[in-house]
């Protein structure tokens, strides 16, 4: 059997703040203990509403926020236990793309020298095979030689995407966490975008950690999808098991309640009641339970284990 | 019987720096008594422009010509003070981010009542009443504890149930909703989009639905407006819409999105991007990322005209009535 790129374990990640005229702590349970596993040339995907902890999940494995607790292996390292030396070393297989690339490219710098600094940084080749790598890779993405010496505001929403994916793509990572990569973009640059991301997966046998809460997206890339709620997976299965037969009541809710282009289509819509509750004080037992419409007794108190009901398909639900 | 709103040949243009700039070419819709017409098209399109110019709240470097009729009246020619009092009357609108419209220093009771006062004449008690009545009608817990509240201490769901109550006060007969459920999470924003079902049926409201999302379209409208670059390029009933989309962008549009239910290997995306204000195209607007451009495409901008099975349809494809 082939061994997992990254296996995350009991993750977790609590925030915490002092708040209120007494300097009383609160502490926000962001990430409450998240099992992942991930193969190499895999897409996974992590789904879920705003706040649920995504991005605080992805970029505890980038360990560019320190984990509360738990472990996250990198080709079987825990990466939270390296030196700054080794962690540099792995900085490099795992790289980072973000939704908002306007956001996160020095408007000051060339799109030449935003890509020669990761190298450059990492202490790659002579300046010479920096600029010939920094050459390939604009075209790689789809954009040419002649963007090199533009800055990042003379581009579009799209093209700055295509710049951060070459950004994360110069020094050859294994992994990419893309966090919601294409949210920001219209629908018709956005399936630009996802082509190129599978395109450059098979060309470069890249895997990716992809981010995103659009039910639509995360079914059209992945291989694999992680629902979150609360800091915690309810869900994880293959896409076709996930899509085809959502077992948590909140994956259902979810997966229902997205708008579909057809207006033949009979909606049978399970509506969720309220809001979601505050990850500083998060309901007890499962912390669904208060907007499921399954709640039992047991919901109220006990919190459910993450449970293999079909082959690959882990559900945390007391519900048999 | 006239339309409840009749657009006919809009063009809003804005003065900068001493040029003016055309952002709306010619917009031209109608919108019947209990119609929710949808207008979809990428950001930048001119959505909100089109819906600004409706309201008359544009700034004064707006200028805008052609006709605008709400219930046979001209709204172009109106003063200031004849507008003010359609606005939030007989027309209202609700945004996308429910915090740039509602005021954060006042409490939700007086910014729901306060319509209510000045246009139905409303006393502070009745009005405060009734405020918290349309608070529960649109699912609002704790609605007389909520009217006491201000608009940071609620979640952006209920923001915007709130903004949905504000323009329910005085039952418009005209709502015009720009990407009301765009920065909400799905599972809210189905609430929201059952919420304003809801509303529309007991007060056979018209609305004016702004949207990028087709899914929000098939879900709500009755008919469709596709705009591209500041110009309609295809009018049609839902169904036809997507069952026989004509214009190339549409086609594109409807290609290109991923879908929840069904697997593609690979998505059709549109090449290149939409032109740039002072860029645009001498001919169709859509033709550098149309793939069946042909010469005339480049030399000439198509009509909007009739086209086989009852939608309107701007391409060269389909001029004089028949496809080539
Ligand atoms: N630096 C921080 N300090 C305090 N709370 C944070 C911080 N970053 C994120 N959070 C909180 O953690 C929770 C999860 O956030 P996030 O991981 O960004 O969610 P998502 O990406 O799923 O929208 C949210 O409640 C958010 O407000
Ligand atoms: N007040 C203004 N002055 C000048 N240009 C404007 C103004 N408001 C909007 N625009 C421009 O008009 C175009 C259409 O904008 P808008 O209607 O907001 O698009 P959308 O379809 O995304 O709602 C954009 O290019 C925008 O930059
Ligand atoms: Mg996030
Ligand atoms: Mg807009």
């Amino acid at each position: 059997m082939t061994k997992p790129l990254l296996e995350i374990k009991s993750l977790t990640k609590h925030f915490v703040s002092k708040k209120g005229f007494f300097g009383q702590e609160k502490v926000v349970r962001a990430v409450d203990g998240v099992d992942l596993t991930i193969y190499p040339g895999e897409t996974v995907s992590i789904v879920g509403e705003s706040g649920c902890g995504k991005s605080t999940t992805g970029r505890c494995i980038l360990r560019l926020i320190e984990p509360t607790a738990g472990e996250v292996f990198f080709e079987g390292r825990d990466i939270c236990k390296l030196s700054p030396a080794d962690l540099r070393g792995v900085r490099r297989d795992m790289q980072l793309v973000f939704q908002d690339p306007f956001a996160s490219l020095n408007p000051r710098k060339t799109v030449g020298r935003i890509l020669e600094d990761p190298l450059i940084v990492h202490g790659i080749g002579t300046a010479q095979e920096r600029q010939k790598r920094v050459e390939e890779i604009i075209e790689i993405v789809g954009l040419s030689k002649q963007h090199l010496s533009r800055f990042p505001h003379e581009f579009s929403g799209g093209q700055r995407q295509r710049i951060g994916i070459a950004r994360a793509l110069i020094l050859r990572p294994k992994l990419i966490v893309a966090d919601e990569p294409v949210s920001a973009l219209d629908v018709s640059i956005q399936a630009q975008i996802l082509n190129l991301m599978q395109d450059l997966q098979k060309e470069f046998q890249l895997t990716y950690l992809f981010i995103s809460h659009d039910l639509s997206v995360v079914r059209h890339i992945s291989d694999r999808v992680a629902v979150m709620y609360l800091g915690r997976v309810v869900e994880v299965a293959d896409k076709e098991s996930l899509y085809r037969n959502p077992t948590h009541p909140y994956t259902q809710a979810l997966l229902s309640a997205v708008p579909v282009p057809d207006p033949k289509r009979e909606l049978q819509r399970i509506i969720l009641e309220g809001d979601l509750p505050s990850p500083s004080n998060p309901p007890a037992g499962c912390t669904f339970h208060p907007r499921c419409r399954s709640c039992m007794d047991v919901c109220r108190s006990e919190i459910p284990l993450l449970r293999q009901k079909e082959e690959g398909h882990w559900v945390s639900c007391h519900l048999e | 019987m006239a339309a409840m709103l009749h657009i006919d040949q809009l063009r809003t243009s804005f003065a900068q720096s001493g040029k003016s700039l055309t952002i709306i070419d010619g917009v031209s819709l109608t919108v019947q008594a209990g119609e929710t017409v949808g207008i979809v098209g990428e950001s930048g399109c001119g959505k909100s422009v089109t819906s600004l110019s409706i309201m008359r709240l544009l700034g004064k470097n707006a200028e805008m010509t052609g006709s605008i009729r709400f219930e046979g009246k001209e709204l172009l020619t109106l003063s200031e003070k004849e507008m003010q009092k359609i606005r939030g009357n007989e027309i209202a609108m609700i945004f996308q981010e429910p915090m740039t419209s509602l005021n954060p220093l006042q409490t939700i009771g007086k910014q729901i009542g306060e319509p209510l006062r000045r246009h139905l004449g409303l006393s502070k008690q009745a009005a405060k009443e009734r405020a918290v009545q349309l608070l529960r009608e649109v699912g609002i817990p704790r609605a007389e504890e909520i009217v006491g509240e201000y608009p940071h201490q609620l979640s952006g769901g209920m923001r915007q149930r709130v903004m949905i109550a504000m323009a329910m006060a005085c039952s418009p007969k005209l709502l015009i909703a720009d990407e009301p459920t765009t920065a909400l999470d799905v599972t809210i924003q189905a609430q929201i989009l059952e919420l304003m079902k809801k509303v529309r049926a007991e007060n056979h409201t018209s609305i004016v639905l702004i949207t990028h999302d087709l899914g929000v379209v098939a879900e709500m409208c009755h008919r469709v407006i596709v705009m591209y670059a500041g110009q309609i390029v295809e009018e049609a009933e839902v169904t036809k819409l997507f069952e026989e989309p004509k214009h190339p962008y549409t086609k594109g549009l409807l290609n290109s999105m991923p879908s929840v239910s069904v697997d593609a290997e690979r998505l059709e995306a549109i090449p290149g991007s939409v032109p740039l204000l002072h860029e645009m195209p001498a001919g169709c607007r859509f033709a550098p990322r149309c793939s069946h451009v042909m010469d005339i495409c480049r030399e000439q901008n198509p009509q909007l005209l009739p086209v086989e099975g009852g939608q309107k349809c701007r391409c060269w494809l389909y001029q004089e009535g028949d496809e080539r």
